[in-house]
């Protein structure tokens, strides 16, 4: 059972199929306050994938750029997605980002570059709107972005076994 | 404690309560400047600067922020050869938008902020007090009351007695800076004469220090009212005429008159998307039975070698911008310096002219270069010259 889940997880997630759900997107939208499921799932669906928001993060995780210590409902700041996304989309920095490659440096570079505006709390809790906007203005600066290939392909097993946990819940 | 300590005291707590619920946003800056001086003797130069900065929101809008920056100086001078070294708090700002409806907007900045006039020849520095910005259908308003006395004199520029040139002239790491409360009125109309705006401005400053008990060799109180017409003259070329009126009374062992003003005309020409120049021609009062020299709240020296300030002055200027591609800017410009009357019977008007020109790379984000050179020909003097390369380093 586990091999089967792992496979159907692993083959949903290399799916390249473009698309994005209105009801997910309607639901993020709605939110007051995002976390890195949400963010996981714009993400992934912005680079073609057709997959939950479960498998999205799954798949973001798989970059390993996420704290050791975020789970799924940390937050999505500002700081935080601009790592994920100078990390990721192999982002040319100043000087501290490259030494350190830190949250930080990444929220200040694209601070610079215009994308966050000036007087932009870096660890404000972004809402559904902000995350959205944010996500949408990114690959319109960076219409050529493309994301590295994650450094996991496979999933990490601690999914499967918040699936096999979700499951025995609602048995 | 007294009422204002208790006041300060709770200020601070609510100020410290409010703050573990936003985060904080801070940086470092560190700005390295060594040039070499060719005067009389070939002497090096250095300033070097290490800022922290931080601001935080007070909102979830970010309407209302905090943002405070502390600076450490040390410089070794050219000419003395001293090393100096003074800390400063260069902000101190809480900011407020009480009122946001479309069509008027109130936003209240408080603590030490750095102000202006709308020339910039005034009043040009930091200051302790509150500026309120208003926006409303008719126009803009802006209103800053303040006091200068807890700047620290090394820095400050409010240099207008001969009471705040002691002052400044301390080696304490920090020293309080000239007694004067000052006040100022903006009155902008957008667009009022065809599309050039008007601007009026009343900007004042009573010397405080016989109020406050302090010794004194001089008591200055003076009083400028301003009005500017800005606007395009044709795509791409920009306007700025201005006219300050000063007048005052300065105390010593009687009173003087210090009524005085200054004329300014300034054109910039965008002649491209990156390429400007502009020209600007100042001219103050000569000092004669009415006028006396003009004498501005901050103290600036008219050019970079010349060190005069603009009383008895007539400068004009010409230079340009140039930003070749993103990580170079180029700027050069030229200054003709002249006395605005004959001074010495049958010689020229002519001080001397300063060439000043700069390179800016942006090496990378967090990272500045800057190569300055400037050469100043004075009438009857020896020439002298600079060259410097500055690097600031954001952290």
């Amino acid at each position: 059972m586990k091999r089967l889940l792992l496979a159907l997880l692993g083959a949903l997630m290399i799916l390249p199929v473009a698309a994005q759900s209105a009801s997910e997107l309607s639901a993020i939208l709605e939110k007051k306050e995002t976390n890195a499921v949400d963010f996981s799932y714009l993400i992934a669906s912005s680079s073609g994938l057709e997959c939950t928001p479960f498998e999205a993060y799954a798949w973001c995780d798989g970059f390993n750029t996420f704290p050791l210590t975020d789970t799924m409902n940390t937050p999505a700041t500002p700081k935080s997605i601009s790592h994920f996304l100078m990390a990721n989309y192999q982002l040319k920095g100043g000087i501290m980002w490259s030494l350190t490659g830190n949250a930080r440096y990444a929220y200040k570079e694209l601070k610079y570059k215009g994308f966050w505006k000036q007087g932009t709390d870096p660890d404000t809790v972004l809402s559904g709107r902000d995350l959205v906007r944010a996500v949408r203005q990114f690959f319109t600066d960076y219409p050529d972005a493309l994301p590295r290939k994650p450094d996991a392909p496979k999933p990490n097993p601690r999914y499967l076994e918040a699936l096999l946990a979700d499951k025995e819940a609602t048995k | 404690m007294n009422a204002f300590g208790r006041i300060l005291a709770c200020l601070a707590i609510l100020l410290f309560a409010a703050l573990p619920s936003f985060a904080l946003d801070w940086g470092i800056e560190l700005s390295n400047e060594g040039g070499i001086d060719f005067g009389d003797d070939t002497q090096w130069y250095t300033d070097n600067q290490a800022a922290l900065w931080l601001t935080t929101p007070l909102d979830r809008t970010n309407t209302n922020s905090l943002a405070i920056e502390g600076r450490l100086y040390g410089a070794r001078e050219a000419e003395s050869g001293d090393f100096t070294t003074y800390l400063n708090l260069e902000l101190c700002r809480l900011s407020f938008v009480p009122v946001a409806y479309e069509g008027k907007r109130i936003a209240l900045d408080a603590g030490r902020i750095r102000t202006a006039d709308i020339t910039g020849y005034v009043i040009n520095q930091s200051i302790d007090g509150a500026e309120a910005h208003g926006s409303f259908a008719f126009g803009n308003v802006d209103a800053l009351v303040g006091y200068t006395g807890l700047l620290n004199a090394r820095k400050t520029g409010a240099l207008m007695s001969q009471d705040d040139y002691i002052d400044a002239g301390t080696d304490d790491l920090y020293a309080l800076g000239a007694k004067r409360l000052v006040g100022k009125a903006t009155f902008q109309f957008p667009e009022i004469i065809g599309k050039f705006d008007l601007i009026a401005e009343a900007t004042g400053q009573y010397d405080l220090r016989d109020a406050l008990g302090s010794d004194y060799l001089q008591l200055i109180h003076t009083a400028y009212g301003t009005l500017s017409l800005s606007g395009p003259l044709a795509p791409r070329v920009y306007l700025t005429t201005s006219g300050i009126w000063q007048t005052g009374v300065l105390t010593a062992d009687k009173d003087y008159s210090e009524n005085a003003y200054l004329a300014l005309a300034r054109l910039d020409w965008f002649a491209g998307s990156k390429t400007k120049i502009f020209t600007e021609v100042i001219y103050t009062s000569a000092t004669n039975d009415y006028f006396s020299t003009f004498l501005p709240i901050t103290f600036q020296s008219a050019g970079e070698l010349f060190t005069a300030g603009y009383g008895d002055l007539f400068k004009a200027q010409v230079g340009g911008l140039w930003n070749p591609v993103d990580i170079v800017n180029v700027d050069l410009s030229c200054r003709a310096f002249m006395y605005p009357k004959e001074v010495y019977e049958g010689e020229s008007i002519y001080r001397g002219t300063e060439i000043f020109g700069g390179l800016t790379f942006l090496i990378r984000n967090d990272l500045r270069l800057r190569c300055e050179g400037v050469m100043y020909l004075p009438k009857d003097e020896d020439s002298r010259y600079q060259a410097s390369l500055k690097a600031v380093f954001d952290l």
